[in-house]
């Protein structure tokens, strides 16, 4: 296999406390955000090679859009199917408004080159829910009077739309899931496994391969990342390591010095050390992993392959550790560089293709193959639901195919379709992918 | 405890800039940490572009200073920009607040640290976590007792040690630092002895804004990590060392802070490997809230029930006007609220519900810190507390309404009064820095223990009488139902009248009594204590009735009631007018997605970060120019409009 280079992980705004360890998650779906690199540490974007005036006149065959692109542009110009994006765009501890970016630019894309749907064109209604819980329930709201037959789900971490969502009967689908309804509401369904698959997937090698008999778990004790982390000890504790050979070791999310914490994990003289912190703390895990000089083999969220923070410690201080993603990151993906062309013709303003977008950009895209299944006259919420809810093995933009049976994590958290991880290594400063998917529902023990 | 060492540091360096601007000039400045991140911010910048940052909106926002700036260049260019800030930040706000009452001071500050935060969104977009924060101290460790501690931590101890021991040194034995002792005791004694307090204080200032930018940059390049939020909020533990050191002693916070840092860190170690803490207590709260705990116990213990002599008491408070035509004011809102529920849409009616909620806790605010000067940060931590426990009683307990919401509540009122008690021994600034500790400690171990915080992930069932739903959700259009919004109105009102009331009987005038001249009131005959405690209980009852009614709302989540949304809180309701109740009607309007948000339209992305810096400066200019806030300028306005209406002759 091509060593893949690392990819371009920027997250939109870098602000929160209680936020930031969210990071985590978005940048982790941002792996799918990968480029070829040119510099001595390989995290430098690729250009795209594509100079035709439509994204369509590219050759990109082998993507799951495939049959969706016409030979030439086609301008959809009938009655408008409208779906809906909640996001936080704008708030005072924590925005990402590249996620609606991404899917705007989608939406110019879909219209302008692939005919909509049947030729209606897609109407995009945005909504900000300006990272509060009466900004999210305004936003549901908002969708149900719009008439949207679905919503696309961006970052929201109260979540308190998606049960106005529910009421209605309007499907929630995709985005980043840090909320709990995000993966308990009958009406989502997310092309993620969130913290709880990305924590799973890094149990799976502990145990699979490693044969770790002691694990510490550093973990940001806050919301989703926290309850992943008890499910990690679950899957631990269910493959055969004792409970007291867990060391869960959680951390203030205003932690700022990370030696504490991680010394903490190491005195237990763990085989392995999942470290779960917040995105900002990444770099500030590494330098602590180096300063108290930690041999166990370290795991940790697809977030910290975040070019800036690798470059700052130095790619070749981090030889061995190990990431769980949840897209391949091959350069040569024709997905990436379909990505990649519509970004540069359609992304009218100034953003990064390599950012949470790329999270919107494959919901979008799932959702709009699903509405090209079912058909523009037939296109309603309970249809999509129908749609997504009979899926199995439906194949993903940039993802693992999905399957909303709602058993996927052994019947608990519903909502979540594709939890299948990819596990890389950093080898010789550049990341080597070393495992294909990982079904990491094997793992899922049920709660006491 | 040695791994604690490096953390220890971080909260010491940043108490000693507290400490520093407290003895110059007796502001706790909130913003301390965030003038720190900010200059880290351009310090790093200018290392990794050669680009200087300017924190001043309407200014240009970058300038190309140097292609390729040494370490040195790039701190000693981050040094003076420090200490610009600081001196802007005297000269523009402080300064205007000397004879200010405390609580004009801490609103300043807050204003300050909304304007520093939005203004670092502004200026480094997407560029926050990915500055190279490259090193400046050396790396490597050695080892005692089995335990790596690096080298660069121990640099930070030493020069945290000799920062205080400067700072000591120089309060003690230069001209300069005992002129500013004097000054700080007696402005015109430091006159007459030919200091300037001005000058004085305004170094100490720039000094402080210094130190917080070299704390910073250390700080981050050790830790490799700055985040304008979390960097910003290191001055809530802070602030926990400046009261261990009596918010005076250099030396004695330093160790504090050492201490707290240490001790966070054999806390830390300890209880995750202790089994017989119970599960329901989350581990990492712990390790955060216990020394805030001990704290807020050693100055209860240790404080005084009546201050001394040598406190001067306050003679700015905002004026508390006594309620006029309650009945006519409380009636006309009934009858506009109604109207407004019942004719405007969906989005309207939601917007109106949050102004109503939010204008009973900032109402506890005003009962609190308004009438009785007792300035608490707690008051959203008390409104999450019966929120999460009528949702617990509800949904796990099957406890109905309105029995569930009224043991909530009265949970919540014992709580108050519980919280309360260090109030009784400590006043001012140190008593909002323990409510604040009181809060943390509730946000860390309740609201965020699944057993004791956690819903199940379920909805609180809606709410009914006589048969007779008064739920808030319905699917469609109607949904956020009218019935929910009178049910809040017709508490709202209730509850406004009775503290009317309250303000006009024996009980508000002794509140007023105590907020004037706690030793006056003592030897009038009332009972200090009591009359404290009595407001304590008011206020956190109110915002019980708050959290209830967000528990009914749907709006429960921990993040919604954080030590930063009190600030937030706090603040707004001082905008609005914090010593009447009108002033809660307005705070209630100005609140994030109420009425006045959806007026608005909202804005996105940096018109939103714009938004908030111009809210920073509009406190800040509230606490400096006008005290009684929006619905004092109102009032004052109105009173002004009759006087010039002319009067009818006297018929002869």
């Amino acid at each position: 296999m091509r060593h893949p280079k690392l990819s371009t992980l920027v997250h939109p705004k870098t602000l929160g406390v209680a936020i930031s360890m969210l990071l985590m998650l978005v940048a982790s779906a941002c792996s799918e955000g990968t480029k070829e690199s040119s510099d001595t540490s390989g995290l430098t974007p690729l250009a795209p090679e594509c100079t035709d005036e439509s994204v369509v006149a590219c050759s990109f065959e082998g993507t799951t859009v495939d049959h969706l692109m016409p030979d030439a542009p086609i301008t959809a110009d009938g009655e408008p199917i409208k779906i809906g994006m909640m996001n936080t765009d704008s708030g005072p501890a924590t925005a990402y408004p590249e996620l609606t970016k991404g899917a705007e630019t989608g939406v110019r894309w879909i219209n302008a080159e692939l005919g909509g749907v049947d030729n209606r064109p897609i109407e995009l209604v945005t909504c900000d829910v300006e990272f509060s819980g009466t900004g999210s329930q305004a936003c549901g709201q908002q969708m149900v009077t719009e008439g949207v037959v679905a919503v696309m789900g961006g970052i929201d971490v109260f979540g308190d739309g998606i049960q106005v969502l529910e009421d209605n009967g309007i499907p929630l689908i995709g985005g980043v899931p840090v909320s709990f309804p995000a993966v308990d509401s009958p009406i989502s369904f997310q092309f993620s496994g969130g913290s709880w698959g990305q924590d799973l997937g890094l149990v799976y090698h502990i145990t699979k391969e490693l044969d770790a008999e002691r694990v510490s778990i550093v973990y940001a004790d806050f919301g989703s990342v926290a309850d992943g982390a008890e499910w990690a000890k679950r899957a631990l504790i269910g493959q055969g390591i004792a409970e007291e050979d867990v060391n869960m070791v959680p951390i203030p999310i205003v932690a700022e010095d990370m030696l504490t914490p991680l010394t903490a994990a190491n005195e237990s003289d763990p085989d392995a050390i999942i470290i779960l912190g917040t995105d900002p703390g990444c770099s500030s895990s590494y330098q602590a992993v180096l300063d108290i000089g930690i041999t166990a083999q370290t795991y940790w969220s697809g977030a910290c392959i975040e070019p800036t923070m690798v470059d700052l410690i130095g790619a070749e201080n981090l030889e061995g550790y190990i990431y769980a993603i949840e897209s391949p990151i091959d350069v040569d993906n024709p997905e990436l560089r379909l990505y990649d062309e519509v970004v540069e013709q359609y992304g009218n303003d100034e953003f990064n293709a390599g950012s949470v977008a790329t999270v919107s950009f494959k919901t979008l895209m799932n959702l709009y193959a699903a509405m090209d299944k079912i058909g523009a006259d037939n296109i309603s919420s309970e249809s999509i639901i129908d749609f997504f809810r009979s899926s199995v093995d439906e194949p993903s933009f940039l993802g693992h195919p999905y399957t909303c049976d709602g058993q996927q994590m052994g019947g608990e958290l519903p909502a979540i379709c594709s939890p299948q991880q990819i596990l890389v290594r950093m080898k010789g400063g550049e990341l080597d992918v070393f495992t294909d998917w990982i079904q990491v529902a094997d793992l899922v023990q049920p709660e006491e | 405890l040695l791994t604690g060492l490096g953390a220890g540091a971080v909260i010491a360096l940043l108490a000693l800039g507290l400490v520093l601007t407290h003895r110059a000039s007796g502001v706790v400045n909130f913003a301390h940490a965030a003038v720190g991140m900010f200059v880290a911010f351009a310090y790093f910048e200018l290392r990794h572009t050669g680009d200087l940052v300017l924190p001043v909106l309407g200014l240009p926002d970058h300038i190309h200073l140097i292609d390729a700036p040494t370490m040195m260049t790039a701190f000693m260019a981050a040094i003076i920009m420090a200490a610009l800030m600081g001196l802007a930040i005297y000269f523009c706000v402080f300064r205007w607040l000397v004879t200010a009452p405390p609580l004009s001071r801490v609103v300043a500050s807050l204003g300050l640290l909304l304007y520093l935060l939005a203004v670092a969104n502004l200026r480094f977009p997407q560029t926050a976590g990915q500055l190279p924060l490259v090193s400046i101290l050396p790396q490597g460790s050695f080892e005692i007792s089995g335990v790596a501690v690096p080298n660069n931590r121990i640099i930070l101890v030493v020069f945290t040690i000799a920062v205080a021991g400067l700072l000591a040194a120089a309060f003690r034995f230069t001209r300069f630092g005992i002129a500013t002792r004097a000054a700080a005791e007696n402005e015109k004694g430091a006159l007459l002895i030919g200091q300037s307090p001005d000058r004085l204080a305004a170094a100490n200032w720039a000094i402080s804004a210094v130190l917080a930018g070299v704390s910073v940059i250390l700080i981050a390049s050790v830790t490799k990590q700055l985040d304008p939020l979390a960097t910003s909020l290191l001055v809530v533990p802070a602030l926990a060392a400046m009261l261990l050191g009596g918010l005076r002693s250099f030396m004695l916070t330093a160790f504090a802070g050492l201490a707290i840092g240490m001790a966070q860190s054999g806390i830390l170690n300890y209880s995750t490997r202790a089994d017989w803490i119970p599960s329901w207590i989350p581990r990492s709260g712990i390790n955060f809230a216990l020394p805030f705990l001990l704290i807020i116990i050693a100055l209860t213990v240790y404080g005084e029930r009546l201050p001394d002599r040598s406190v001067t008491f306050e003679s700015n408070m905002p004026n508390s006007p006594r309620p006029r035509y309650v009945l006519p004011t409380a009636l006309g809102a009934l009858i506009v609220i109604s109207i407004a529920l019942l004719t405007l849409d969906s989005q309207w009616r939601l917007a109106i519900v949050v102004s109503m909620i939010a204008a009973l806790i900032a109402l506890s605010s005003v009962v609190l810190t308004g009438y009785v000067g007792q300035i608490s940060l707690a008051q959203l931590a008390f409104a999450g507390l019966a929120g999460f426990t009528t949702a617990k009683l509800t949904v796990a307990a099957g406890i109905p309404f309105p029995w569930a919401p009224m043991l909530a509540i009265a949970i919540t009122t014992g709580v108050g009064i519980l919280v309360g008690l260090p109030a009784v021994r400590v006043r001012g600034m140190t008593l909002a820095v323990v409510t604040a500790g009181a809060a943390l400690a509730i946000e860390e171990l309740v609201f965020k223990s699944e057993a004791l915080g956690g819903l199940n992930r379920q909805r609180v069932p809606p709410p009914g009488l006589f048969g007779i739903d008064l739920g808030f959700f319905v699917t469609g259009r109607d949904n956020f139902r009218p019935a929910f919004g009178l049910f809040v109105m017709t508490i709202l009102v209730v509850t406004f009248v009775a503290v009317a009331n309250l303000r006009r009987s024996p009980t508000g005038l002794k509140w007023l009594a105590v907020r004037a001249n706690e030793r006056a009131a003592a030897a009038a005959g009332v009972n200090v204590t009591g009359t404290k405690l009595s407001a304590f209980a008011v206020s956190s009852l109110i915002a019980g009735i708050g959290g209830v009614l967000l528990a009914y709302r749907g709006s429960l989540a921990p993040q919604s009631f954080t030590v930063f949304g009190a600030l937030a809180l706090l603040a707004i309701t001082y905008l609005g007018g914090i010593a009447s109740i009108s002033g809660a009607v307005v705070a209630g309007l100005l609140f994030s997605g109420g009425v006045f948000t959806h007026l608005g339209g909202g804005a996105t992305g940096s018109q939103s970060d714009f938004a908030f810096a111009i809210s920073g400066i509009a406190l800040v200019v509230v606490a400096v120019l006008y005290r009684e806030g929006i619905s004092g300028a109102l009032r004052h306005g109105a009173s002004r409009l009759a006087e010039l209406r002319p009067r009818r002759e006297p018929s002869t």
